[in-house]
């Protein structure tokens, strides 16, 4: 059994408002506070529904935009922006593994 | 006689409709309420018209014989000095302001006194307005579409503005900008422009400006004004970078959002006001940040790029 970190979920209350143009203003209504993403952001955002791990999210954009090799890195730097701003639940309550990798019944 | 001789019978009222507020300040000389009955006449509620026994916004003003200089001015008076150019006026003894039992400011130089009235019963009658969403912007009209300018004080909305006007554009307000939530379409705001920073700009404008007031020269009315109903089309974001030259750049529509969300002065919740600001930004033809160092420049490219999306790329600079 190993640990793994949770997968990026996006607070429930934040209200996101994805605009004609593929960007996306979100909102804490928490905070009150408003962030302005690009079209890479919003896409980010969009992943981070709780079931997909950042690894994943960053191989599957990756492939999405082949010509841009940074997006991995961008990837990982706009969910630490996201978490930084609280704008993701806390990673703290890790989820417990089976060898499948399979999240088990019951963990916190 | 004096100002300062003026018996209290003297005193009078001045009832105002703002934003669909109502607002009343009591305890005017005749001498205050005419200037200030100048600077707020498309706002004034003429007698006759029903008007509640209590407003909403209640402001009286107390006055005393005494000197206002025996402490420094606050720090809102020494702005408001600061933002008249530090201008001096005449001394009249010291008026105080007071609403809901406490008071907001006092002054004993009178063209002060009525800057800072007329910002308190308009600021405080917008921050109750039911019916609409107050941003801190400029905005403007042309044929049906409206131009938001949104940009920290200073950054040159106002200039921008009365500019524009000269070039056929249509002001709806200079500084402070309402939106129907119901409709998403704006609202003429005919509060006096301040017209202190503008140099030559207004003297240029002269013929479409008119100046209420000779106690405050810097505040001055654009004779027309649009008409309500035209929703916001394009959205500006002004900054001024002096080490960059004048330039006109895209701006995402959540970037807009984002502008226009930090603009917000007032709604009836900052969830709706972040809802509208996207709802605006995602309706607009087109968004940009405007690095205003120049203004005939600004007023070029604005023009040209707003007016003539197809003569040339989005993104224009000149040096």
């Amino acid at each position: 059994m190993r640990s793994i970190s949770r997968p990026p979920t996006a607070r429930p209350e934040i209200e996101a408002y994805i605009v004609p143009d593929g960007t996306c203003f979100l909102f804490d209504p928490t905070r009150e506070a408003g962030y302005a993403l690009d079209q890479l952001g919003a896409l980010i955002w969009d992943y981070c529904d709780g079931t997909t791990t950042q690894e994943v999210i960053a191989a599957e954009v990756g492939a999405l935009l082949p010509d841009h090799p940074e997006t991995a890195e961008r990837v990982n730097e706009l969910l630490a922006m996201f978490a930084a701003e609280g704008l993701l639940l806390p990673d703290a309550a890790s989820l417990t593994c089976d060898a499948t990798g399979q999240p088990q019944e019951g963990a916190p | 006689m004096s100002l300062s001789r003026l018996p209290v019978s003297h005193l009078a009222t001045l009832r105002l409709r703002i934003a669909g507020v109502t607002a009343r300040i009591d305890g005017l000389s005749l001498r205050i309420r005419a200037d200030m009955f100048a600077l707020l006449r498309p706002f004034v509620v003429a007698e006759g018209e029903p008007f509640p026994a209590r407003a909403e916004v209640e402001i009286a003003l107390r006055w005393s014989p005494a000197a206002a200089s025996d402490g420094a001015p606050d720090r809102d008076e020494a702005a408001l000095e600061n933002d008249a150019g530090g201008e001096s006026g005449e001394e009249i003894g010291e008026w105080a302001a007071w609403a809901d039992d406490e008071q907001v400011f006092r002054t004993g130089v009178y063209d002060r006194l009525l800057r800072r009235l007329e910002w308190e019963v308009v600021s405080r009658s917008v921050e109750l307005a039911r019916d609409w969403l107050a941003w801190h912007a400029a905005s403007l009209a042309w044929e049906g579409r409206a131009l938001l300018l949104i940009g920290a004080s200073g950054a040159g909305k106002s200039t921008l503005t009365t500019a524009l006007a000269r070039r056929g554009w249509l002001p709806l307000a200079d500084d402070l900008t309402l939106l129907d939530p119901q409709t998403g379409t704006l609202a003429p705001f005919p509060r006096c422009f301040h017209v202190a920073a503008m140099d030559g700009v207004w003297a240029a404008s002269a013929s479409a400006l008119t100046w209420p007031t000779l106690a405050l020269p810097d505040y001055a009315r654009p004779r027309h004004w649009a008409r309500a109903g035209d929703a916001p089309t394009w959205i500006v974001v002004i900054g001024r970078d002096t080490t960059q030259s004048t330039r006109l750049t895209p701006l995402s529509q959540a970037q807009a959002a984002g502008a226009l969300f930090g603009a917000t002065i007032h709604t009836a919740s900052t969830a709706s006001a972040a809802r509208l600001a996207a709802t605006v930004a995602g309706a607009a033809a087109g968004c940009w940040e405007l690095n205003n160092n120049d203004l005939e420049t600004a007023l070029d490219l604005l023009t040209t790029t707003l007016l003539n999306p197809s003569a040339g790329q989005m993104e224009r600079s000149r040096p």
